[in-house]
């Protein structure tokens, strides 16, 4: 059990309680006091091959006193922190209890939630000073710190080294951008360590990426996410999460090359489209379209899904500021296509040629399609005509 | 089939031989057949994108930009050359000669029954054809149409952005749909009809140069045109005819039929016609656009 159970804290103050009872007892008996100042513990603590042995293995117990004393810590008592030993003699029990930081830190946000409070117990699961040392902490602003921006990463690395996530962080955007000094997102901005708020929740995002959360809030899309609904991507659906990539990146999802499957791989699954009633034939149409096509064969120009639909701020095409609306088309389709006019909004974007929409276009298709089935009908018919003539003259003149 | 003898073909330079096409119309064909192939090659894949060969295509090329650019170059040949047929079948004798014979008529309408009568063997003889059978004017009105189709859809998704500022969005589609339609049934006419009758049918295989040189042999003319033969041979006597009468040089009269080189049949006839004869050449004058 953790010591920050509230079962185990009220025993902390019974113990407590109890302790001071005792060295009052102590006092009272003319004994000497065993909670020792800072000096009675480096009298022995300062020697540089102070140890224990557990097992086989050899503990240093030296305390260096300058560092001590240059950390946030240095104003405090030894017994502070192990505050089991307050009540000790001098030469004190060697099974010393962890300490407990949450005794004054718990306030600080330290959330119950966290990935690493709830580690499963088949494993060790990190303690505060895993991550933020014990007798020499400097604040996370000090260059020296084990949790300062530039080092926290390597801090995380001790454990998590070699874990596939890790290796692609080291290729993804991110990691790639911190390595170079510029400012992005480093494990702890997105997974954050104490409290328990999901490293994939897009308010994660908005920490930096303010504009284009502001944008998602308000999509179709951000709506519904915010609403709880698990069908619609956030952020790290689309840009992944470790993977990562900037979008000029051809192994990224929103390449061009990628987008219009990213995106086809949830508009086109009926399944996931049933309760929406959105069509489910984007990709097929877009395909069809030279758009689609140019964009098959790597046409960087040509419009994939977003230069039409947008990225962050997508809404259906009934709405008004939606940039597939009709009133917005002849803008949206002027990024490229320069001095279209109203009319370009007439007809459909996503071409579907169906006879349940008897419109020109289906005539048109219709009318060629039989006018090319009858031609070469006649035409096939002629050429079979023609040949068998001419073999069963030459046929018959051999006989004869 | 190998033992049976062919007819000879003709050759450039041959005395016997007879001048089919000018040398205009010869370049219409060519220029025509350069475009529509570079066409063909770089508009199919973009009709069949999914297709393995339209993969290998593009990538061999460089994408489809640049097989858009080529397509275009193309498409400007095609352009060329039915623009130049506009002026060649109305301002120059020789094409307004050749598209009078290709009007369809109801002799055309004969000949493709008496020609399905022969298939089914109740006639010992099929069709004869004069300057152009039925065969060939069909090869003519639907490339004539097909011209007319493609070009316009054509200039229509070359110049997208102005002809999409002019209308609405569904005429671009309907443009399109067009284009790759007529595209595909052009093709197939192409490759089936048109290549079975000059390259496959078994009395051309594997094809003759006529293209190139313009001739036929006089027995593939009686064989295929009997009718046209007849008229050539007929002229040359009424020709004959007047350099007696006239006592001429006889390449003063020579209209564009037999052995006349393709320089003088461009001139108009009327140019060499020389004032002293009036009344014996207007007689041959007269017979000769209606063929």
């Amino acid at each position: 059990m953790h010591p920050s159970t509230p079962m185990n804290r009220d025993c902390g103050i019974r113990n407590a309680l109890l302790g001071t009872l005792i060295c009052l007892c102590m006092i009272a008996w003319g004994l000497p006091v065993c909670a020792a100042s800072n000096a009675d513990c480096l009298s022995c603590h300062s020697a540089p091959t102070i140890h224990k042995t557990q097992g086989l293995k050899t503990v240093p117990l030296y305390v260096d006193t300058q560092g001590f004393g240059a950390s946030v810590h240095a104003k405090m008592n030894c017994t502070d922190c192990h505050a089991d030993l307050k009540s000790e003699p001098l030469k004190h029990k060697t099974k010393v209890a962890p300490v407990d930081c949450a005794k004054c830190h718990e306030k600080k946000g330290w959330n119950p939630n966290t990935i690493h409070y709830a580690v499963p117990t088949t494993k060790t699961p990190p303690a505060c000073k895993d991550c933020h040392g014990n007798h020499y902490i400097k604040p996370k602003t000090d260059p020296a710190s084990r949790t300062y921006k530039t080092r926290a990463d390597a801090t995380c690395a001790v454990c998590h080294a070699g874990q596939n996530a890790v290796k692609v962080y080291e290729h993804g955007l991110h990691s790639v951008m911190t390595t170079k000094g510029q400012p992005a997102a480093r494990c702890t901005d997105c997974h954050s360590p104490h409290s328990g708020v999901l490293a994939t929740s897009p308010v994660v995002c908005s920490m930096c990426h303010d504009r284009e959360y502001k944008q998602y809030e308000h999509s179709s899309h951000g709506k519904a996410q915010l609403e709880g609904n698990a069908d619609v991507p956030s952020c790290v659906t689309c840009h992944g999460a470790h993977d990562m990539l900037p979008k000029s990146d051809p192994l990224s999802k929103t390449h061009f090359t990628n987008e219009p499957a990213l995106c086809s791989g949830c508009h086109d699954d009926a399944e996931k489209m049933r309760s929406y009633d959105l069509p489910t034939n984007t990709l097929a149409t877009y395909r069809h379209s030279y758009h689609g096509v140019a964009n098959k064969y790597g046409d960087k120009k040509a419009a994939v899904c977003s230069s039409c639909h947008e990225a962050h701020n997508i809404l259906p095409s009934s709405d008004m500021a939606s940039s597939a609306s009709k009133a917005n088309l002849p803008r949206t389709c002027g990024k490229c296509h320069k001095g279209l006019l109203k009319k370009v909004a007439q007809g459909q974007s996503h071409v579907v040629i169906s006879s349940q929409k008897k419109d020109v276009l289906f005539w048109v298709s219709f009318a060629f399609k039989w006018l090319t089935i009858g031609t070469m009908l006649a035409l096939i018919g002629h050429i079979l005509l023609d040949l068998q003539t001419r073999i069963r003259k030459r046929l018959w003149k051999d006989h004869e | 089939m190998s033992k049976q003898p062919r007819t000879t073909r003709a050759k450039a330079g041959h005395e016997n031989d007879i001048l089919r096409f000018s040398l205009l119309f010869r370049l219409q064909h060519m220029g025509m057949f350069i475009g529509v192939i570079i066409l063909i090659i770089t508009g199919l894949p973009l009709k069949y994108p999914d297709t393995r060969i339209a993969h290998a295509f593009f990538n061999a090329v460089g994408g489809v930009a640049v097989s858009g650019i080529i397509h275009r170059v193309g498409a400007a040949i095609l352009i060329v050359v039915g623009t130049f047929h506009m002026w060649y079948i109305m301002f120059n004798a020789d094409g307004r000669r050749n598209f009078k014979a290709l009007l369809p008529g109801f002799k055309d309408v004969g000949d493709v029954y008496r020609n399905v009568i022969y298939f089914f063997g109740f006639k010992k003889q099929g069709a004869q054809f004069g300057r152009f059978s039925y065969l060939e004017k069909f090869d003519y009105w639907a490339v004539y149409w097909g011209m007319v189709v493609m070009i316009l859809t054509g200039l229509m998704l070359w110049f997208h952005d102005y002809f999409m500022s002019l209308l609405p969005k569904i005429w671009m589609d309907v443009a399109r749909e067009a284009h790759s339609d007529e595209a595909l049934l052009a093709t197939l006419a192409i490759v089936i009809w048109h290549f079975y009758n000059v390259h496959f049918n078994p009395s051309r295989f594997p094809g003759s140069f006529t293209w190139w040189h313009g001739k036929m042999t006089k027995e593939e003319m009686q064989h295929e045109h009997p009718l046209e033969y007849e008229q050539i041979v007929r002229e040359a006597e009424e020709r004959e005819a007047a350099v007696r009468v006239a006592g001429l040089a006889e390449e003063d009269v020579m209209p564009p039929t037999e052995e006349t080189p393709a320089e003088v049949i461009v001139t108009p006839p009327s140019d060499a016609v020389p004032p002293k004869v009036e009344p014996i050449v207007e007689e041959t004058e007269k017979e000769e656009p209606t063929s």
